[in-house]
Parts: structure tokens; C-alpha cells; sequence
């Protein structure tokens, strides 16, 4: 069964060498997607392994997953995975994801609310990815805890059946998506402690967006997908 | 008489028509944007030469006054051009991400070559 790793990164220079080294222990084909960065990162990803693709431009992590899947389907893979440069998701939990896709889920979240990491969040953060997993439960009936995370493996066939992501926002959009299309979805605890390395790209004004992205992807969701 | 608003909206006009002929000349603007331009800067010097024409409107549209006739027109306008903006804005910025990905991965498989 092949398998591919997709890594967005941005300005990741000081994490996504050891990202790579240690996703490529699990997965031998690692993507990296540089979304428009101004460090080594592409360079420090090629050091360490990785097919690098660079976007000339930034223009957020779904546009760079979107390649990453685009170039993971091109290569006819069975499986894949997602997975940050940042080290907020330890790679030693691919195995975990990728055995449950194999067991025959489309789509295996890695999930920090079923441990107690997500206490070492801001209150402010908990309660925005609650919210927003409340509101994918609600009109998706799921019952997922951590509708936000990014750290999640797929099954390609299940994949090539959604739609492009958005540039940005779009974890609420694809969970979503793919309970209304009937999808197998199914979440396993893992550990993300808050970033200790490099500069987080939720700044402000992606929080202040982050709910009229909500409104505007649930109406597309529910209304035209 | 002639009010400063009135001069001003004259002037406007004036502006809109010009700047947009100039525009098209120079091959820097489409045919439709000028017509556009064009008819509102017609409307304008129209409506600032001949007042009478606001006062027909406003009674015709069942306004009070001749101002909040023109006022209420331009604002509906405003939205119409906003809203084509906006429309054409989002299309833009769509194009753009779907290059930025077309360029990205051409430029990866140029150089694995």
C-alpha cells in the first residue's frame, strides 16, 4: 500500500528538517508544500529528504495542502498524510492514523481533546475549536472533538471525491464535506503541545476572520456541496 | 442659482466623462467601464445644467427633495459597482491561487527534469 506524506510549511526553517527526517521513519515519500517562504525552509526540507513544491505566492495552509494532494494523487497513492512542520504533531502517531484508514475509515483525525494536551491552551483557542467542532457535529451529525486539527490521514479514493479547499479556514469545510458525503470519519488521541519553535501563522486577524469563515463555509457546505 | 454643489457635481461629471475617454484611448480601459463612467458623468453634468430634471425625478420616485433623489440614485449605484467589484475581486484572487499552484508544481517538475 503506497502512502505519501503532504507537509505544508511556512517560514519553518528551524523544525521541518527534523519533521521530515522523522516522518520519513513511517513514510518514506514526503511532499513538502512551501507556501511562499522567505527562510531555508524549502532547503532545510530538501536536506532532509523531502520533494519540495514552493508556491511562489502565500496564500494559506489549505492552498498549500490543496498541491500537496494534487501532487499525492498524481503519484496514485492509497493513502495519505497530513501532518504540520512546526512538530505540533508528533510523527511517531502515523502509524496509529494510518492503521485505522486501513481498517476502512476515509478520514482519521488526530485529535488533542481526547488527551489532556489541549490544556496547555489559551482559553481563548480551547474554546474556538470546541465551538467550531459543536457546530461540525450539529449540522454534520459526527461526533468528533477536534474538528480543527490538521493532523489527519486519508484515504485517496475518499480524498479525490471532495472538493479544492479553500486557501484558508479549512478543516471546518472539509469535515463537513465529507459528512455529507457519507465519509467513514474517525478520531485518535494525539498529543499537540502548543508550539515551542518558529512563529504560529494564526495571528490575530485570523482568529478575527475565523467565524465569518465559519458562516460562509457552513452555507457552502450545506447549500451547494 | 448656481450652488457650490451644484459646480461641484458639474465638475464631477466633467471628470468622469473626460478621465474616461482618455482612458479608453489609451487602450487602458474596456468599452463597458467607459459607457458606465460615461452615463454617470452625463447624469451628472445633467442633472447639475437642468435642476429640473432632479425635481421630476423626485416627484416621479415619490422622494421629498431633489438632493435625497440623487442621493438615494447614487447609493444604489454605489452597491451595483461594489458588488461587481467584489464579484470580480473574489474571481481574481481564485485565479491567482489556482496559478500559484499551476506555476509551483510546472516549476517542480522543470527542474526534476
Amino acid at each position: 500500500m503506497k502512502t505519501i506524506a503532504v507537509i505544508p510549511a511556512r517560514n519553518e526553517e528551524q523544525t521541518i528538517h527534523d519533521v521530515v527526517t522523522r516522518v520519513r521513519k513511517y513514510v518514506k515519500d514526503v511532499v513538502v508544500i512551501d507556501d511562499g517562504s522567505t527562510d531555508l525552509t524549502r532547503a532545510r526540507a530538501q536536506e532532509a529528504g523531502a520533494t519540495v513544491i514552493s508556491h511562489p505566492l502565500n496564500r494559506g495552509v489549505g492552498a498549500a495542502q490543496r498541491t500537496g494532494y494534487r501532487v499525492a494523487l498524481q503519484k496514485k497513492t492509497d493513502y495519505i498524510i497530513q501532518i504540520d512542520g512546526d512538530f505540533q504533531h508528533d510523527p511517531e502517531c502515523i502509524p496509529t492514523l494510518l492503521e485505522q484508514c486501513q481498517n476502512g475509515y476515509d478520514m482519521v483525525i488526530g485529535s488533542r481533546f481526547l488527551n489532556p494536551s489541549h490544556r496547555r491552551y489559551t482559553v481563548t483557542r480551547r474554546s474556538g475549536i470546541k465551538f467550531f467542532t459543536w457546530v461540525a457535529n450539529l449540522l454534520g451529525s459526527l461526533t468528533v472533538t477536534d474538528v480543527t486539527s490538521g493532523f489527519r490521514c486519508y484515504r485517496a479514493s475518499a480524498l479525490a471525491r471532495l472538493s479544492p479547499l479553500p486557501d484558508r479556514h479549512w478543516a471546518l469545510e472539509q469535515t463537513l464535506e465529507a459528512a455529507k458525503k457519507n465519509m467513514k470519519i474517525k478520531e485518535v488521541s494525539v498529543e499537540m503541545p502548543v508550539r515551542e519553535k518558529g512563529l504560529s501563522q494564526f495571528d490575530v486577524k485570523t482568529y478575527a476572520l475565523y467565524p465569518f469563515r465559519m458562516v460562509e463555509c457552513v452555507i457552502k457546505v450545506l447549500l451547494f456541496r | 442659482m448656481v450652488s457650490i454643489i451644484n459646480v461641484a457635481g458639474f465638475l464631477l461629471g466633467l471628470y468622469f466623462l473626460l478621465r474616461s475617454y482618455l482612458l479608453i484611448k489609451k487602450k487602458r480601459e474596456e468599452v463597458a467601464d467607459f459607457l458606465v463612467w460615461s452615463i454617470i458623468g452625463a447624469s451628472l453634468l445633467l442633472l447639475t445644467l437642468v435642476p429640473q430634471v432632479g425635481d421630476t425625478l423626485a416627484e416621479y420616485l415619490d422622494i421629498r427633495t431633489r438632493a435625497s433623489t440623487i442621493f438615494a440614485l447614487a447609493i444604489f449605484l454605489l452597491y451595483l459597482i461594489i458588488f461587481r467589484m467584489n464579484m470580480l475581486n473574489r474571481s481574481l484572487d481564485r485565479q491567482i491561487s489556482v496559478l500559484n499552484e499551476e506555476i509551483a508544481v510546472l516549476k517542480h517538475e522543470l527542474e526534476n527534469r
